[in-house]
């Protein structure tokens, strides 16, 4: 199973490198903040694999607040900054991310650990034993579902909303089918928590693998200079 | 020389695969909210 963490790992951070390129390119804000959304994801995958060799309660706090907290909500702000064209409000949310996420930060790291880290199994997956090893306060659950929500939203919602937009234009299908690959990418890592529930524990890392190729692959589609029509349509 | 067109008409196929996709991802998005929410407040069966 760890080989499936190791390979997301080098996958997200091949990924987010691409986005910083164009992001120094382009030196648009909203690259900047999928990338740094990318390199949560990334650090969150790197301690998942981390865990499967050792238990460490660094990197148990450094995979919560990277891959269960954060990851998601600087991905989807990273397509408010893309969207939201109203003057003032997407810095406006980027300044209250930032704070959340230090708060975030803070509250991790003053989370004790319990006695149950002496008996962590290494042969299962994190998100299997962590409930019972982080003392996780109100406040720290609370953020977790907030910033989860809010991600999730923002980015499915918003790649689903740009999809449509260029679908009901009829304009660079690439476009079209990119957002819809990163909306159906971004989805998996979100419903990985489901999977474990469910007892499906190799499905977690799976998806996390598969999320991170799928938004990775409809990043490429939707960036690609469309320099012919595509095969599968018509030029009007 | 002219520029390429960024228009497109879609095929058969794809006019009924996209909006199909569509709704699909719409549909998982709502559902896993719900889960997300439910899950990480622990309401859902272990």
């Amino acid at each position: 199973m760890a080989y499936l963490s190791i390979f997301s790992t080098v996958i997200t951070f091949i990924f987010a490198v691409a986005v910083f390129v164009r992001y120094a390119r382009k030196k648009r804000i909203y690259l900047l903040l999928w990338g740094v959304g990318l390199v949560f994801y990334g650090l969150g995958t790197l301690m998942e694999a981390l865990l499967l060799f050792q238990f460490n309660g660094g990197a148990l706090k450094l995979w919560y607040l990277s891959g269960a907290m954060l990851t998601a909500a600087w991905l989807g702000q990273g397509t408010i900054n893309l969207l939201v064209r109203k003057r003032g409000v997407a810095p406006a949310l980027n300044l209250f991310l930032l704070l959340i996420s230090l708060v975030a930060l803070a509250v991790v790291l003053a989370a004790p650990l319990t006695a149950a880290a002496s008996t962590y199994n290494i042969t299962r997956p994190a998100s299997e034993q962590y409930q019972a090893i982080l003392t996780r306060s109100g406040l720290m659950i609370f953020l977790t579902i907030f910033l989860n929500i809010y991600g999730t939203l923002a980015l499915v919602g918003g790649a689903l909303y740009s999809a449509y937009l260029f679908w009901r234009k009829q304009v660079l299908l690439n476009r079209v089918f990119g957002n819809l690959l990163i909306a159906g990418g971004a989805l998996l890592p979100a419903m990985a928590g489901s999977f474990v529930k469910a007892g499906l524990v190799d499905w977690l890392y799976l998806s996390e693998l598969l999320g991170s190729i799928v938004m990775f692959l409809g990043f490429l589609m939707a960036t690609a200079p469309q320099t012919a029509p595509a095969s599968s349509t018509q030029p009007v | 020389m002219k520029p390429p067109s960024r228009r497109f008409k879609p095929t058969s196929k794809i006019e009924k695969l996209v909006p199909a996709l569509l709704i699909l991802l719409l549909l998982a998005l709502i559902a896993t909210l719900a889960v997300i929410g439910l899950s990480l407040a622990g309401v859902t069966p272990q």
